[in-house]
């Protein structure tokens, strides 16, 4: 088919286009924005809610606090022991502002929900007793790791992570999948609003756009990664991460972990 | 009236993006904005797309108050899309079929239009945007530059009243950037008001009715006609350094 008039606009470009009569809902593409604008926003996290400037805990000592968190809360059989881990935990919310405590609570629940659901079948092989035990386990742990999750950043992590000389292969790994989930959250975003933005009317088969979109972002997935990868070897990377100067631990930064040791003393002496 | 802006402040998380803007725009402008890299030419191209909405302040189309309410009902956003079309300025995000064929005549086929017309509409648009040698490429595949055209003509291929283009002729040859210049001339001669965000005066000096300045405090500096720009060396001075 031959363009209208080769050298002058078609006639359908100097008239304007009348409206349509029947406009969609809000489309599949649209809802799904919104749910892609949140991720973003939690994989963002430009500055952790709280910033003590007086007194800056080190990156890995709020690891190692997790860490020993995690590890009192899976090993403790004693429910006297797992109340006082949950009230250290109480006391460290306090200090969260009132719309990151709900941010907070909202999550927590939800995974701890999610979690009791997968632990339900104990009910049934040992009774409610371990259910709720379990339960009150689990859900301690989530609250610990989304407290660490909304206190800390992720370049936090990382460098927690190099202190504690954690092997390259891993920081490397981690680092390139948050940047990655970033970055390819980030075109999906923009290729939804462009779709978007050319929506004049509900689409018509708008699963197949999904094929279009994903190939679309697999490929963009591959050359960034070939990019990147060419970058990094450009600026002289060879897999190993240079250790930046560490900062020196403080007195204080051991004193922050004085509740969870206190915790492992009370674990020892009392045992389960 | 076509556009108006009322006191309109927009914020991202931990920086302004526009600050206290006061426009009118009316139909059949061709107007540049101008500005330095993160001035918020970008910014105010997404609100007025409604893309995004203000923090403060009001925006009007077609005297109508665009809102995130307005804005929330599926119908409006439609029919604010089929009046606004934008380019982006990294069309690759724009660009999401299988082929360019199929990209232009993504708009289309929701018109309601015969399959025929459809199929005149990408043949026309390819070949304003001179595309035609595209046609049954994989968009992934293009250049920088064909990818822009092949955006262009996706966009065109609706037909919408206003053209927002945020920097379109980044990564263009001189002559395909000549070739985009006429045609956005010849657009805006057939009525169509063309919104363009560049930071490269000498590229618009030529086709610009109206020239929107921005200075780096988000805000606009100047708003002065192509005329009244040609009698100030000094400000034309200033818009080469950008």
């Amino acid at each position: 088919m031959a363009p209208t008039q080769p050298n002058k606009l078609p006639n359908w470009l100097t008239e304007p286009e009348p409206p349509l009569e029947s406009a969609s809902k809000a489309t599949f593409f649209q809802r799904n924005q919104r749910h892609l604008r949140q991720l973003l926003t939690k994989l963002a996290q430009p500055t952790p809610v709280i910033q003590p400037t007086r007194w800056p805990i080190a990156a890995h000592i709020n690891l190692i606090r997790l860490l020993i968190m995690v590890l009192l809360i899976a090993i403790i059989n004693n429910l006297a022991l797992l109340w006082c881990l949950g009230l250290i935990l109480a006391g460290q919310l306090l200090w969260l502002p009132p719309q990151q405590l709900r941010t907070f609570v909202k999550s927590w629940l939800i995974s701890s929900l999610v979690a009791l659901i997968i632990v339900l079948p104990s009910y049934w092989l040992t009774g409610p007793a371990t259910l709720l035990f379990f339960g009150c386990k689990t859900s301690l742990i989530l609250a610990n790791a989304q407290y660490y999750r909304l206190t800390t950043t992720f370049n936090d992590l990382l460098v927690g992570l190099k202190t504690l000389r954690c092997p390259d292969i891993l920081i490397m790994t981690l680092a390139i999948a948050i940047t990655y989930l970033r970055m390819l959250g980030q075109y999906l975003l923009l290729t939804l609003e462009a779709l978007d933005l050319r929506t004049v009317a509900s689409t018509k088969h708008p699963y197949q756009l999904i094929g279009a979109l994903f190939g679309n972002l697999y490929l963009k997935s591959y050359a960034y990664a070939l990019e990147l990868y060419a970058a990094m070897e450009a600026r002289g990377f060879n897999g190993h991460y240079v250790r930046a100067p560490q900062r020196r631990s403080h007195w204080r930064d051991y004193l922050s972990l004085s509740p969870d040791l206190v915790a492992l003393i009370l674990l020892i002496l009392w045992g389960n | 009236m076509l556009l108006k802006l009322a006191n309109l402040c927009y914020d991202y998380p931990n920086t302004k993006g526009l600050v206290d803007l006061n426009l009118s725009i009316n139909a059949g402008e061709f107007i540049c904005l101008m500005g330095p890299n993160g001035s918020g030419k970008s910014t105010l191209l997404r609100i007025l797309s409604g893309l995004a909405t203000p923090n403060r302040g009001q925006y009007w189309f077609h005297d109508q108050l665009i809102t995130a309410a307005y804005l929330a009902d599926a119908q409006h956003r439609q029919r604010l899309h089929q009046q606004i079309g934008m380019v982006f300025q990294n069309t690759d995000v724009q660009l999401f079929n299988t082929s360019v064929a199929e990209e232009v005549a993504f708009g289309p086929r929701q018109l309601g239009l015969s399959a025929a017309a459809v199929e005149q509409r990408v043949t026309d648009c390819l070949a304003l945007t001179a595309c035609t040698t595209l046609r049954d490429r994989v968009p992934y595949q293009l250049s920088g530059g064909e990818k822009k055209r092949v955006a262009l003509a996706s966009v065109l291929a609706l037909n919408p009243d206003v053209l927002l283009l945020d920097e379109p002729l980044n990564g263009l040859t001189i002559a395909a950037q000549q070739q985009m210049l006429t045609l956005l001339q010849r657009l805006r001669a057939a009525g169509k008001t063309i919104i363009m965000a560049s930071h490269n005066f000498q590229q618009v000096q030529a086709v610009g009715q109206r020239f929107i300045i921005f200075n780096s405090a988000h805000q606009i500096a100047a708003d002065v006609s192509a005329d009244d720009l040609h009698r100030q060396p000094e400000r034309q001075a200033q818009l080469m350094t950008l």
